[in-house]
């Protein structure tokens, strides 16, 4: 009878069973099951931010590896009670930032614009494969301001505070460049002779 | 509401930046407006483009690539860990001596006890300043006064000594007082030169064991 009390009472200072850790926080800890979960989520999106970055789906395919690479040993500095998504945007942007820096130094011969032939049987019914040389060649010569504000807003669907966040400018700043950056596209795109008909 | 409000709206119309507000005004403009309706359709054409052009999927397997490089790095990491370790302490054991003054690895290397550190800092100093010149003496047992005999005497002299260090050597072979030594030479340890000659030096400790 004792013991029982006993046990009662240490029961009241057990911690209560914890809820599941959260996606963040095991991230934080280095769990590559929540690891591989984040880039289940995030495949496409960082692929194609990739491909909005470097108009290459080489670069884009290492630009993927890499920015996983990159949170995942970066993952000290995340704090789990932020929310993770514009974190990871913001390590992946940097990392473009320093692609895009040494790309210029590449000549534009090796800018790769994609193939009709590689071009995957359904985006050519989607898309005609010349429209779609010519928009991934216009992307890579904006600005590269712009093509990162583009890139954010086109790949992920993060709201337009969280790309401001991630850009390290204000909310009012990010919207302006995505205007511009969206006319810069059209003026551009017009010049090299092309014409906005529908998809 | 004029094209002059709606001119530089279009684009956050299009990209939906605009507040309810503005939207509304926007959207009833271009319903009975030709020219800028056109424009806003422009504009929605090139965000369809900017959005389809890129609708790609990355291979199914680059997710496996990148987890096993994950995977590998990881344990990179923790093969370092294994045989970085030790090496680490082994490489900060061999930093501790070289920061330890030549005395003190002499001293190690001697075991002899600390009462004569000033005497063999003055020795290494004069060895630095005129080697091949070795001039060793030990203290005596109190430390303190230069009573100590002269141990080992090898002057192996070939060519001019520094003034300076040469009355620092003619000192210690004249068993000036331990205390004066200490004075005089002070700051011996700094010497970089010293370092080049420890070898020499634990040679010669050798020979007092």
């Amino acid at each position: 009878m004792i013991l029982e009390d006993i046990m009662k009472i240490t029961d009241l200072f057990k911690p209560a069973p914890a809820a599941a850790d959260s996606l963040e926080l095991r991230f934080a800890r280095g769990d590559m099951d929540a690891m591989e979960e984040i880039m289940r989520i995030h495949h496409n999106s960082i692929y194609q931010l990739g491909l909005r970055l470097f108009a290459s789906r080489d670069l884009a395919a290492d630009f993927y590896q890499d920015v996983f690479i990159r949170i995942y040993e970066k993952r000290h500095h995340y704090r789990p009670d932020r929310p993770l998504k514009p974190w990871l945007y913001q390590v992946a942007l940097n990392l473009g930032r320093d692609r895009l820096r040494r790309k210029r130094e590449i000549s534009l011969e090796e800018a790769s614009c994609p193939e009709p032939a590689e071009m995957p049987r359904m985006e050519e019914e989607a898309i005609a494969a010349e429209l779609k040389q010519k928009v991934w060649g216009v992307m890579e010569s904006l600005s590269p301001i712009y093509r990162e504000t583009l890139a954010l807003r086109f790949s992920s669907d993060m709201s337009m505070q969280e790309i401001a966040d991630a850009l390290g400018i204000s909310l009012s700043a990010a919207k302006v460049r995505l205007c511009r950056g969206l006319k810069s596209f059209e003026d551009a795109f017009r010049a090299q002779g092309g014409e906005m008909y529908v998809l | 509401m004029s094209c002059e409000y709606c001119k530089d709206k279009l684009e956050a119309y299009v990209l939906g930046l605009l507040e309810e507000e503005s939207k509304t005004r926007v959207a009833e403009h271009i319903s009975t407006c030709a020219a800028c309706r056109a424009k806003m359709v422009l504009h929605q054409r090139a965000a369809l483009l900017l959005d389809r052009a890129f609708q790609e999927k990355p291979a199914a397997s680059l997710r496996q690539k990148t987890l096993r490089r994950l995977d590998g790095e990881k344990k990179h990491g923790t093969s370092w860990l294994l045989w970085g370790a030790p090496a680490l302490a082994g490489a900060a054991a061999l930093i501790i001596m070289i920061m330890l003054s030549p005395w003190e690895t002499v001293q190690l290397a001697r075991k002899r006890p600390a009462a004569s550190r000033v005497h063999w800092q003055a020795v290494l100093h004069t060895q630095a300043q005129e080697a091949p010149a070795y001039s060793i003496r030990e203290s005596g047992s109190g430390g303190g006064q230069g009573q100590a005999a002269l141990v080992l005497a090898q002057d192996a002299d070939t060519g001019p000594a520094r003034p300076r260090a040469e009355a620092k050597r003619r000192a210690l072979l004249m068993q000036t007082p331990m205390d004066e030594l200490d004075m005089e030479l002070t700051n011996p340890i700094n010497d970089r030169s010293i370092y080049e000659d420890l070898g020499v030096a634990t040679e010669v400790a050798k020979l007092l064991l």
